[in-house]
């Protein structure tokens, strides 16, 4: 092996060509089938008059989705993954990116707002390779260094934050996940196959978003499992897509899906695995979805920065077990930095957490400024920024109001109070929806002539609170001007 | 349609729209959703995280399944009238 060769990891880890890597019903695609329909797509980018340097890959299939990930691997282009869809996030992405080409599923349109933002191709639909090697001979090696991915999240200044995703650290961040998941029955014959060797993923959550990239798409590629291409979403659909599926079965979802799949009380087949992550979970939840299901519910830690880093089992204790390689270090003021392993560049964590050893954390709460709605994380400064923003907005204040009812009814909207002469609540709300995901929009969002300000000039959570609080007992149709 | 089915779907829209209102804490009173505006986009602005509160909604209290390959979603939740209208044509309890 030449120096070179030695920097370079195969795109599965056996090398494989005939591994099935995702599930379409009767269908079995390889790890082939997908390698002959990326260089098709490839293909197709080549062709393009200008060269392209990054895709934006809004795939919902995962086999779509899969094809154009590996697609811009072959090519040496970059995946950006943006948090939402929204046509102004797109538009400020491809004005930061301008040799980005848009992917989107084959079976139907790009919706017209994003079609008019850029460049855009169709995935081509999956299909098999020509048999032994005409157009696939091997797996290809792909250089650790290559940047594979971008992934944003919301920054503090209005602007999304990019973070960059290396091919060495994303295999070893698929590779250490794997293991902490498996680590009570590993079975060392499979390991060269990857740890989630026999076993079928699906998820309910997206592919873009790095809980879906690493717990799918990684762990399918790197991490040796199988994945079926749905997506489902209502709780109907996800005990009729883990039904089609084989044994074992390891469901990839958030507290938000598993919360609504067990309360709608649809008859589901046994799940042996099931991971949940982007927010805690409650104890009874897992008790509950461990009991319906019949299996083990493992709960991962991580954020978009550092990939994922900790994993339990809380129907089996609270604290968290750290990955390996991870590192957390304690910084005044309740600041913690997570180094080490996978982790591209030391993290300043969102969550308020508490060492219990080396390797061992406890998670307290997120810190003041973050907010997590169904599992969407993003700040307030960066809603804030994104509000003031809008043209005709002189000031406005996103904040979690106090006043919510009682029962704790989940998602929590946050609320919103803005001046803005002249503005309806409607055309502020359809701006926002440009440039946030939906579960951000402020629900109520109070139009005020002057912001609530206290004997310093401040504007304060509990002025805030107060105009919610007295807007809801006056008369309802005064509150939204739209 | 008969003006007997036109009744059930016009009983049904008040109390679908309270439930809304409450399970999604929705700004509006129940009296102040037209029942014939788009729920989502610039109507009601409702998103994919208010459909999966529906969803359990009408699961509940109307015994209804809701699923993605239904063909008929769009139609379903275009507005609270044809939300309605699915639940009266299709509810078990």
């Amino acid at each position: 092996m030449s120096d070179a060769m030695a920097d370079c990891i195969p795109l599965v880890p056996d090398g494989n060509l005939d591994r099935v890597l995702l599930l379409d019903g009767e269908n079995h695609w390889t790890v082939a089938d997908v390698l002959a329909s990326a260089q098709e797509l490839q293909q197709a980018l080549d062709a393009l008059p200008t060269p392209v340097r990054h895709l934006v890959n809004l795939a919902g299939r995962r086999d779509q989705f899969l094809v154009g990930l590996v697609a811009g691997i072959l090519g040496a282009q970059v995946s950006l993954m943006p948090s939402t869809r929204g046509r102004g996030a797109i538009q400020d992405l491809l004005a930061d990116h301008p040799d980005t080409v848009i992917l989107h599923d084959n079976d139907a349109p790009l919706e017209p707002t994003l079609a008019a933002c850029g460049p855009h191709l169709a995935i081509p639909p999956l299909r098999r390779a020509k048999s032994q090697g005409e157009c696939v001979s091997q797996v290809p090696r792909i250089p650790t260094s290559q940047l594979i991915a971008r992934v944003f999240t919301s920054g503090t200044t209005g602007k999304p934050k990019g973070h960059d995703k290396h091919w060495g650290r994303l295999v070893a961040n698929a590779r250490v996940a794997a293991d902490a998941l498996t680590a009570h029955q590993r079975i060392t014959s499979k390991a060269q196959r990857g740890p989630l060797d026999g076993i079928h993923l699906l998820g309910t959550v997206p592919s873009q978003h790095m809980y879906g990239f690493e717990s799918l798409i990684l762990a399918a590629l790197c991490g040796g499992a199988t994945l079926s291409v749905d997506q489902p979403f209502f709780p109907g659909d996800i005990a009729a897509s883990l039904a089609e599926l084989p044994s074992p079965r390891m469901l990839v979802t958030t507290p938000y899906h598993l919360h609504h799949l067990l309360a709608s009380e649809c008859a589901l087949p046994p799940c042996e695995h099931i991971l949940c992550a982007t927010a805690p979970l409650e104890l009874t939840l897992a008790t509950h979805a461990e009991q319906t299901l019949g299996g083990v519910l493992q709960e991962i830690y991580g954020s978009t920065e550092t990939g994922q880093i900790a994993v339990r089992q809380p129907t089996q204790g609270a604290d968290w077990q750290l990955m390996e390689g991870i590192h957390l270090e304690a910084k005044a003021g309740g600041v913690v930095i997570a180094s080490g392993g996978h982790i591209e560049h030391p993290v300043c964590l969102g969550d308020c957490l508490e060492r219990v050893d080396e390797r061992h954390f406890r998670l307290i709460g997120r810190l003041a400024n973050q907010v997590n709605i169904a599992g969407k994380r993003s700040s307030i400064e960066y809603l804030n920024a994104t509000l003031r923003a809008i043209d005709g907005v002189k000031d406005g204040f996103f904040f979690r109001p106090r006043s919510t009812n009682a029962e704790g009814r989940q998602p929590e909207r946050l609320a919103a109070v803005v001046c803005g002469p002249g503005l309806s609540a409607e055309s502020i709300r359809r701006a926002l929806r440009e440039r946030l995901d939906p579960v951000f929009l402020p629900r109520p969002l109070l139009l005020v002539e002057q912001m609530p300000v206290n004997a310093t000039g401040k504007v304060t959570r509990d002025a805030l609170d107060a105009l919610v609080t007295d807007s809801n007992d006056s008369d309802l149709q005064q509150r939204d001007a739209s | 349609m008969t003006e007997s089915h036109d009744n059930t779907i016009d009983a049904l829209i008040p109390e679908v729209a309270a439930e809304l209102v409450e399970a999604l804490n929705l700004d509006e009173t129940p009296e102040e959703i037209d029942p014939d505006e788009p729920l989502f986009g610039d109507g009601l602005g409702l998103d994919s995280i208010d459909v999966l509160e529906i969803a359990l909604v009408v699961s509940r209290r109307y015994g209804l399944n809701l699923r993605s390959d239904d063909d008929r979603n769009e139609q379903i939740f275009a507005s609270l009238r044809d939300l309605c209208r699915f639940i009266a044509e299709n509810r078990t309890k």
